[in-house]
């Protein structure tokens, strides 16, 4: 009756419990962040469409300009990284955070603080932007206490939680130097205003945004590429030649040292074409020749940090307003914001997918994951946001305002379909 | 009606991920079955460490097994070593995948 019990694998090792369900936090805490950071993605993608003309008049130190990129950075950007590591950190690097409390705690400081710091760079009320710069400050304090210290000693992919660790570094140091341009706003004291700016830029954009990705990325993208064969030379390089030369650039424009700007510059360059070689190696050795629409979107996202790469030597080298505006805008919005975007192509599905059906896994007549989505929706939305960008950049590096204010309607219509997409998919039963 | 590894194979491959469309067996995540008299031992992998369909995957796994005629415990043995790689995909499976464009 009974047949004869096959031999295990000889290299067989249970490991179950890998990320034991006691260690992740309740759903509603990484939801509560993506719907805050899609919100974010809204306001800012609407007001983009009023400030790109100015930028393609090369001015890109004005209040609108500086209230738009916060939309995105801090609102986009960071709210959706606190979200992602609270779920990731446990399957990724073994590190849960102490409390889901002071998680949902760091999210109403964060919120508030960026809704501040936004309202007061448009309407340029210092005191509002540093009552909302004290509130980010606090909510990054609470997320070192409940989610980053545990990142010094990760039991598993050390590489991935060090390059998550200097990615909070470089934040932490992006918010000390908006703590000191601040002091210059009310008055304190004097500091030269351009240099303290761009080290602030970049710290956000190159320092954390980038290397949270690299570090991230490294996980998720062999992961949903089925591409682990892949090499990962290029990409155990690229993270730390990233924060070596944002950190060079950084001292150089505090110290007026041009050398150290530039030689930064070039660092910080290698490091990232390093890891675009990283992201084509991964791509190259997918399983899946066809790539979905989420995919196709993270390789516009890394095409656009690409032309960023270029466009940021070339400002580097010229110093040409117009190219600092350009770089800004393909780093941040079209880089970063787009990647972030991709994502969240793939997991909001995901995980309505999870959420409705996963207590079902086995039963015949399932959908996939794939079956809750529009594809053409998403297809669209992915033609918008790659038709905007490239609109927008090029606009703006030609000084072109018209074009500019019609590339940022195409990205805002992009996001506005992604938008109520993600309505659909959380409201339809 | 024998209880056999094949049969239990069938029934392992009913359990699909859902991202793939791939039963756990066609993509190559099931690596032993294991019959001693009515209880089975199933020893299998997820795609990558930490899946966040681990869990749902497992209960999916104990389920269809369970609902086999003459099975008593089902046990699941979840191990990355060795890992999963896209080359254990049923070459089949590899097929349907390779042209699966945007499903």
């Amino acid at each position: 009756m009974t047949a004869p019990a096959a031999r295990p694998l000889a290299t067989a090792l249970p490991v179950a419990g890998l990320a034991p369900a006691d260690a992740m936090p309740p759903f509603r805490l990484p939801a509560a962040h993506f719907a805050v950071a899609l919100a974010w993605l809204g306001i800012g993608s609407a007001c983009l469409v009023p400030a790109a003309p100015a930028l393609a008049r090369g001015a890109w130190l004005t209040t609108d300009a500086a209230a738009v990129a916060h939309c995105f950075t801090l609102g986009w950007l960071v709210t959706s990284a606190y979200g992602a590591l609270y779920q990731l950190g446990p399957v990724a690097m073994a590190v849960e955070a102490r409390s889901a409390r002071a998680g949902f705690v760091t999210l109403a400081l964060h919120a508030a603080g960026t809704a501040l710091v936004v309202l007061g760079l448009g309407g340029w009320l210092p005191g509002l932007v540093a009552a909302g710069w004290a509130l980010v400050a606090a909510a990054l304090a609470l997320w070192t206490w409940n989610v980053g210290a545990r990142l010094v000693a990760t039991p598993r992919a050390p590489r991935i939680g060090y390059t998550v660790l200097a990615a909070f570094g470089a934040l932490w140091l992006g918010l000390l130097v908006a703590g000191a341009r601040l002091g210059t706003m009310l008055g304190w004291w004097a500091v030269p205003r351009e240099a303290l700016v761009a080290v602030h830029v970049q710290l956000a954009a190159a320092g954390f945004g980038t290397l949270l990705v690299m570090g991230v990325g490294s996980r998720l993208l062999p992961m949903f590429l089925l591409s682990r064969t892949a090499p990962e030379w290029p990409g155990r390089w690229a993270a730390p030649l990233a924060a070596a030369g944002v950190l060079l650039q950084a001292v150089g424009w505090l110290a007026s040292i041009r050398a150290l700007v530039a030689g930064g510059g070039v660092v910080l360059a290698v490091g990232i074409a390093l890891f675009l070689l990283q992201a084509g190696l991964w791509f190259r050795h997918r399983a899946r020749p066809q790539l979905d629409p989420s995919l196709r979107q993270v390789a516009a996202a890394l095409a656009h940090l690409g032309a960023a790469l270029v466009t940021g030597l070339a400002a580097l080298a010229t110093g040409a307003p117009r190219l600092v505006a350009a770089y800004g805008l393909l780093v941040i919005v079209g880089w970063l914001a787009v990647l972030i975007a991709a994502i969240y192509a793939r997991i909001v599905p995901f995980l309505t997918w999870m959420h409705r059906y996963s207590r079902r896994v086995g039963e015949r007549g399932l959908p996939r994951v794939a079956d809750l989505v529009p594809v053409r929706w998403v297809r669209v939305a992915s033609a918008a946001w790659v038709a905007g960008i490239a609109t927008l950049a090029a606009a703006v590096a030609a000084g072109a305002p018209h074009l500019a204010a019609l590339g940022a309607a195409l990205f805002a219509l992009a996001s506005g379909l992604s938008l109520t997409l993600y309505a659909r998919l959380a409201t339809r039963r | 009606m024998t209880l056999t590894p094949d049969a239990v194979r069938q029934a392992l491959d009913t359990v699909q991920d859902p991202e793939l469309g791939l039963g756990l067996v066609a993509l190559g995540l099931v690596y032993d079955v294991a019959i001693a008299g009515p209880d089975v031992t199933v020893t299998m992998t997820f795609t990558a460490e930490g899946c966040p369909l681990g869990d749902a995957i497992e209960a999916g796994v104990r389920r269809v097994v369970g609902a086999l005629p003459g099975v008593g415990q089902v046990r699941v043995h979840v191990t990355f070593s060795p890992p999963w790689c896209p080359e254990r995909i049923d070459p089949a499976a590899l097929q349907v995948l390779r042209g699966d464009a945007e499903s």
